[in-house]
């Protein structure tokens, strides 16, 4: 966890007429601190949410840019990385519906030709059960991702996806009989 | 069962972790990162420095319309509420052109709204209506404005509230006068006599002798009791103007202003033929001299 200086956000708290470049000094610290330590990991799930990982990057990027604007909101690194993370839950989300309307509205190409995303979700297919959790619905999917990989409690998942606990839990469950399903009929 | 499925936890979680460690992020991601931070704070110092220009501007236009706008509050507060035909009108344009009415009349969002009240020429009288009701409401604003305050809005002028009613709403007696009389600060003008109206006396403001009681003996000749003849007049109500070119209505102003001064009494009631036009104030607005009947004013200080 990033320790942030306490003494800028007691400032921002106690003196109302701080000026805004220190609050901006401030949001860049954090953002360089955030950086280093959760690029990497925010990368890989948004990347196992979009299946692209030059997507994956350009969504964490813009959450980062949206958490630099949020800054005199949370004040605080624990809010800002719960804010990324659903952040990037929520610009994923985006973009997968985006895909979803550009796939309807344009001509599929032949099957034997690979798209330009098969590239880039080969790296994530290595494993069948990768390839099973492909096949999950998206909150599904993303449930699972942020309970195994992520690691969250349940209520984190559940502030993370905007549900509530007992969705997180109906979700997760579903998720893992489907995926246990996939894996036995493959097996 | 349980087993089981903890043994599916563990090879989804080793999975993923697995296939994670697969994916590498570029390298420059702060730096892009930073970029996209520069362009939104170069969008928003466009944003700030067009809201300073705002607020700058602003701030001189409030500035400089402070006088106007305490004026008409001045106007208000003298004329009391609007009056009942620009209340009226007031009224009907925002009947007229009030969303509701149009609700109300089954117009939606997106769909024509029906001719109204005003018939399939609604669509172009409306504007015109509301471009003329604008444009006189303005003109009937600034009318009063400048019937009310006089010099309010004329900035050459620096009397700005000093005007007296009896500069502008001075009946027949200023026709003969054309010069406007601005009375300096701390002059009474004498109460009507024998009158119940409001006193809008064309020259006698400038006189402060004008109070005293009428004597029907027109005085003219002068005296110039203490300060003698003197080229020009003086302050002071002791100095004569006898000599001096610039006519006075009635020949001079005595040094002693007593009630019963024919001098003066000659002058407050009829106002002589012989008063010529032009007069000049024999006081300065920066001692008023206000002279009461019985006061003694001072006399000249000229040896």
């Amino acid at each position: 966890m990033v320790t942030r200086p306490i003494d800028v956000t007691e400032a921002l708290i106690a003196n109302p007429a701080v000026t805004h470049a220190a609050v901006e000094w401030d949001a860049d610290r954090a953002v360089t601190a955030i950086y280093s330590e959760h690029y990497r990991s925010l990368v890989r799930l948004a990347a196992f949410l979009v299946r692209d990982t030059s997507t994956a990057e350009e969504v964490v990027q813009d959450s980062f840019v949206a958490m630099h604007g949020a800054w005199r909101r949370l004040r605080d690194t624990d809010k800002a990385l719960s804010y990324l993370r659903q952040s990037v839950v929520n610009r994923s989300r985006s973009v997968l519906r985006h895909r979803m309307v550009v796939d309807k509205n344009t001509p599929k190409p032949p099957p034997d030709m690979p798209s330009a995303e098969h590239g880039a979700i080969i790296q994530l297919e290595r494993s069948a059960v990768v390839s099973a959790l492909r096949s999950l619905p998206d909150r599904q999917r993303e449930a699972l991702v942020l309970r195994y990989y992520g690691d969250l409690s349940e209520a984190q998942i559940a502030s993370v996806m905007g549900i509530s606990r007992g969705a997180v839990k109906s979700h997760t469950a579903r998720a893992m009989a489907a995926l246990r399903a996939v894996l036995e009929r493959d097996s | 069962m349980m087993t089981q499925d903890r043994d599916y936890e563990d090879i989804l979680r080793r999975a993923l972790t697995a296939a994670a460690e697969s994916i590498e992020p570029g390298g420059d991601g702060l730096q892009r990162i930073r970029h996209r931070l520069d362009s939104h704070r170069s969008a928003r110092s466009v944003f700030a420095r067009f809201a300073e220009w705002l607020d700058l501007y602003g701030t001189r236009l409030l500035v400089r319309l402070d006088p106007l706008i305490e004026g008409a509050r001045g106007v208000l507060r003298r004329t009391g509420p609007l009056p009942g035909p620009l209340l009226a009108l007031a009224s009907f344009l925002g009947r007229l052109f009030s969303p509701r009415g149009r609700r109300r009349a089954g117009g939606h969002r997106g769909q024509a709204s029906p001719p109204g009240r005003l018939g399939p020429a609604g669509a172009w009288l409306k504007p015109v209506l509301a471009v003329s009701a604008a444009v006189a409401i303005v003109v009937v604003g600034v009318v009063i404005l400048n019937h009310e305050t006089g010099t309010l809005i004329n900035p050459a002028n620096n009397n700005i509230g000093t005007t007296s009613p009896s500069s502008s709403l001075s009946g027949a007696g200023t026709t003969a006068n054309s010069k406007r009389w601005k009375l300096p600060l701390g002059v009474k003008t004498a109460p009507a006599v024998g009158t119940g109206q409001r006193n809008y006396a064309p020259a006698a403001p400038a006189l402060p002798a004008v109070a005293c009681t009428p004597t029907p003996k027109p005085a003219v000749t002068t005296s110039a009791p203490s300060g003698g003849a003197t080229a020009t007049p003086t302050p002071t109500p002791s100095g004569s103007a006898t000599g001096t070119p610039t006519p006075t209505p009635s020949g001079s102003v005595s040094g002693t202003p007593t009630p019963t001064s024919p001098a003066t009494s000659g002058t407050a009631t009829s106002g002589t033929a012989a008063a010529p036009a032009a007069m000049v104030l024999p006081y300065d607005a920066a001692d008023p001299a206000v002279v009461e009947c019985g006061a003694t004013p001072k006399p000249s200080q000229t040896p």
